[in-house]
């Protein structure tokens, strides 16, 4: 049987994350070669394709231009070990941290402003900035309930901030059920890697709301309110209700009365205590904002305001996933937290500032042009592949309104092995984790939603732009390459491995009970 | 010189047909501070609804409520007593350096917004930053640009509506103080100048009996910002507001101080009527 990973070699710049550049091979990717050289590429394509029929079976899906597709699952994990992790947690959650002290502050005293270290203009000026539910007091509350961080991995290797999500970040979904199904795909692996798990993820979020109900409410009532059937995430937000047992609700199943909020249900009217919203701010409550709204439920605001409900997440965080904002967040980790910050910003310019203007107007072509308050990646313009009328009316966009756009130099994401006709061939992923929080914890998902480019050199992950999905291995402090069994094939050069991997030792201890880590 | 004044502003809407719930927020309590000292407001609803009350962003006091048994009219009344004092502040010397600082940038940013209300075409924007930043002072410049405004607008009623920007009312030529107050600022952010949008009372009398009730009005205007904020009331060519100006609702536009927002199911909606009182007191 011909071996998917023959020729297998890492693209140019980018780092690959199973292999170097002088062909030497991870350690711990080494028991995943071996079962998928062992099952063959066409035996790993039915299994896969055999999920994939089951989530269109089960409505696993996102809607573009009206019409449901699946977002396509590579059977290739990606691994990621127990070190690197701990050091991503704790940036992720000094991250988040910072961010939300800077919400709760620029929607009170506002001292980062007086302080002079983000200009209160590009806070006030910005389009989330949320005036109309300035006031609204967060007893207990936090601002973030969920955040979705994107992150790549540098040229080096170094994972690195991309971009904060604050608002309604989605792709959990994806997470849960890329694991179930990889469960069925590389049963055997399940087995020998020691693999944190991502299931506890419902559990945490529903404690988090349950946490920040207002303090005088014995048994709070959840719920999620969603935009409806037309949404791209709709299938997430029944998925995640589901599994959180709260009810799904569109805004005309919610009314208020006298700054309280009730849902309709066939038991009469009950009151709710805590919404965990995937609107957004500006279709949430038609008293405040669009008018013509019928997604959202009028007098929402002011029952937040009156604290009788809890927004999750709370309205107006995406002052701080404007895209101009991000580039102040190391400085913010420093101003509340006086840390340095743990995992790195890409580099951005601030076309506010003329001579960095003057610089991006020059080297246009090569760098990313991106607007600071739109999400998806829409409008972003990268210069190497743009054409140059789209370089001059961007050039000219930024020009006329340099605080609606940001430039970045064009980094070269991580490829990870990923399958492409009968072969493997090395394909462009980022990293989308979960960090959950409520009044008294934070907690991160273990990995999160790796997203790939398909198409041969692309970068762009998006779903609705032809990206695809991978399940997240991170792998748990228990798990170690030395404890792990491999059956010695023909195929394998020891000497392609790393130092680590000491096959001695590991035929020596291959036994049964060292698959289950019993020595804890 | 100080005033007390008694304003009774009744707002009535009757509907063409039955309305089952409304949703509504009232803007109509002067504000506190400054050269006005509230005394009292009270605000009634009829049909009965418990009221809600907080300050806004920009520190105006809101009345919210929300109606849900069907009713076919909706009567606000707000009434207020207030003292009002003409204050002759300090004369006002900030240069154009000063002015176009980054520090007015940030502590004025959203008084120097371009907003939906306050556009103006970019022609035009760029010639009147040149005309008024080539005055020798910020407050020549305000001069300026307030001959510029009277050139270009005159007061007309029914001619523009609550919705009017700044633009459309200089293509028509014709407005009333909304339209006066938003091409006023839009005049003068275009030169860096920070202003905002007043709603209030204007009492109609130079000097009233006291006593003697007269019909009022809702009115707007503005306030520029030179070393401090002054009151002035393009309208009606007044560039010190006086004790007879009581002011409530404070923001970049209209859309900041509309003094009753809300939506409504069932029925139709139709123009309220709208009666303004004011009474010298004192």
């Amino acid at each position: 049987m011909e071996n998917p990973f023959e020729n297998y070699k890492s693209k140019g710049e980018s780092f690959d994350e199973m292999i170097d550049d002088q062909g030497v091979h991870d350690g711990n990717w080494q028991l995943l070669t071996k079962a998928v050289e062992a099952m063959g590429i066409d035996e790993l394509k039915r299994r896969t394709l055999e999920c994939e029929e089951s989530f269109k079976a089960r409505g696993i899906t996102f809607s573009l231009g009206g019409q449901e597709r699946t977002f396509p699952l590579d059977p290739i994990p990606r691994i990621v070990t127990s070190t690197e992790w701990e050091t991503v947690e704790a940036g992720l959650i000094q991250r988040v941290r910072a961010v939300e002290m800077f919400l709760d502050d620029i929607y009170s005293q506002g001292e980062v402003l007086k302080d002079k270290i983000v200009p209160r203009r590009l806070v006030v000026g910005s389009s989330q900035f949320a005036r109309r539910a300035f006031g609204i007091n967060n007893f207990g509350q936090v601002r973030i309930t969920v955040a979705g961080l994107d992150l790549i991995r540098d040229e080096k290797g170094a994972l690195t901030v991309l971009e904060d999500n604050l608002r309604t970040p989605s792709g959990i979904s994806y997470v849960l059920e890329n694991r179930r199904a990889m469960a069925r795909i590389l049963p055997e692996l399940f087995e020998s890697y020691e693999i944190e798990p991502v299931v506890d993820y419902p559990s945490k979020l529903l404690s988090a709301l349950l946490a920040q109900a207002p303090h005088h409410v014995a048994n709070p009532m959840v719920v999620l309110l969603t935009p409806g059937v037309y949404n791209s995430a709709y299938f997430e937000h029944s998925f995640l209700a589901r599994q959180m047992g709260i009810p799904l609700v569109e805004g005309r199943d919610l009314f208020c009365r006298a700054n309280n909020v009730y849902v309709r249900t066939t038991e009469g009217d009950l009151k709710v205590d805590v919404i965990y919203r995937r609107i957004d701010d500006d279709y949430l409550d038609p008293v405040q904002y669009k008018g013509d709204s019928v997604l959202g439920v009028p007098g929402l605001i002011n029952a937040a305001r009156a604290n009788n409900v809890v927004i999750a997440n709370a309205v107006g965080n995406g002052v701080a996933d404007d895209k101009l904002l991000y580039t102040y967040v190391p400085e913010l980790i420093e101003y509340y937290l006086d840390q340095k910050p743990i995992l790195p910003n890409v580099e951005t310019y601030r076309l506010e500032d003329r001579d960095m203007r003057e610089y991006v107007l020059k080297n246009i072509d090569r760098l990313v042009l991106k607007p600071v308050d739109a999400s998806g990646g829409k409008g972003i313009v990268i210069g190497p592949t743009a054409s140059d009328e789209e370089l001059a009316h961007v050039a000219k966009e930024l020009v006329a309104n340099p605080r609606g756009w940001i430039a970045q130099r064009v980094v070269k994401f991580s490829t990870i092995p990923t399958v492409v006709g009968s072969k493997l061939a090395p394909r462009h992923v980022d990293l989308r984790p979960f960090i959950v929080s409520s009044p008294g914890e934070r907690w991160v998902l273990p990995g999160g939603l790796t997203r790939v480019a398909l198409p041969e050199g692309s970068m762009v992950v998006n779903s609705s732009q032809g990206g695809g999905s991978k399940d997240t291995w991170v792998l748990s402090s228990r798990h170690s390459a030395k404890k792990i069994s491999i059956r010695q094939t023909p195929q394998l050069r020891v000497e392609d491995t790393q130092s680590t991997l000491d096959f001695a030792e590991i035929l020596e201890s291959f036994s049964s009970e060292q698959f289950t880590g019993s020595d804890e | 010189m100080t005033w007390r004044l008694e304003i009774t502003h009744r707002t009535m809407y009757q509907y063409n047909g039955p309305v089952y719930s409304s949703y509504n927020e009232v803007r109509m309590t002067p504000r506190r501070g400054g050269s006005q000292n509230l005394l009292s407001s009270t605000i009634t609803v009829s049909p009965s609804a418990s009221l809600y009350g907080y300050i806004d962003y920009f520190g105006t006091a809101v009345t919210a409520f929300d109606l849900h048994r069907v009713h076919d009219y909706l009567d606000i009344a707000a009434s207020s007593h207030v003292e009002v004092l003409t204050t002759k502040g300090p004369e006002h010397t900030i240069d154009w350096n000063n002015l176009l600082s980054d520090d007015t940038a940030d502590n004025f940013a959203e008084f120097l917004m371009t907003t939906k209300y306050t556009t103006l075409g970019p022609e035009v924007a760029s010639e009147l930053k040149d005309r008024i930043r080539s005055e020798p002072t910020p407050q020549d410049g305000l001069e300026v640009g307030l001959e510029w405004v009277e050139e270009h607008l005159s007061y007309e009623r029914g001619i523009t509506h609550v919705r009017s920007s700044a633009a459309e009312a200089l293509t028509i030529g014709k407005g009333v103080c909304q339209d006066f107050s938003h091409l006023t600022i839009a005049c003068m952010r275009s030169a860096g100048i920070p202003m905002r949008y007043v709603s209030g009372y204007l009492y109609p009398g130079e000097s009233p009996a006291v006593g003697e009730s007269s019909v009022g009005e809702s009115h707007a205007w503005v306030e520029a910002w030179l070393g401090r904020w002054i009151g002035l009331d393009p309208s009606n060519h007044v560039s010190h507001i006086d004790q007879r100006y009581v002011a409530v609702g404070k923001g970049r536009d209209y859309g900041d101080v509309s003094p009753f927002t809300g939506i409504f199911y069932g029925g139709e909606s139709s123009s309220p009527m709208v009666t303004v009182s004011i009474t010298r007191r004192q």
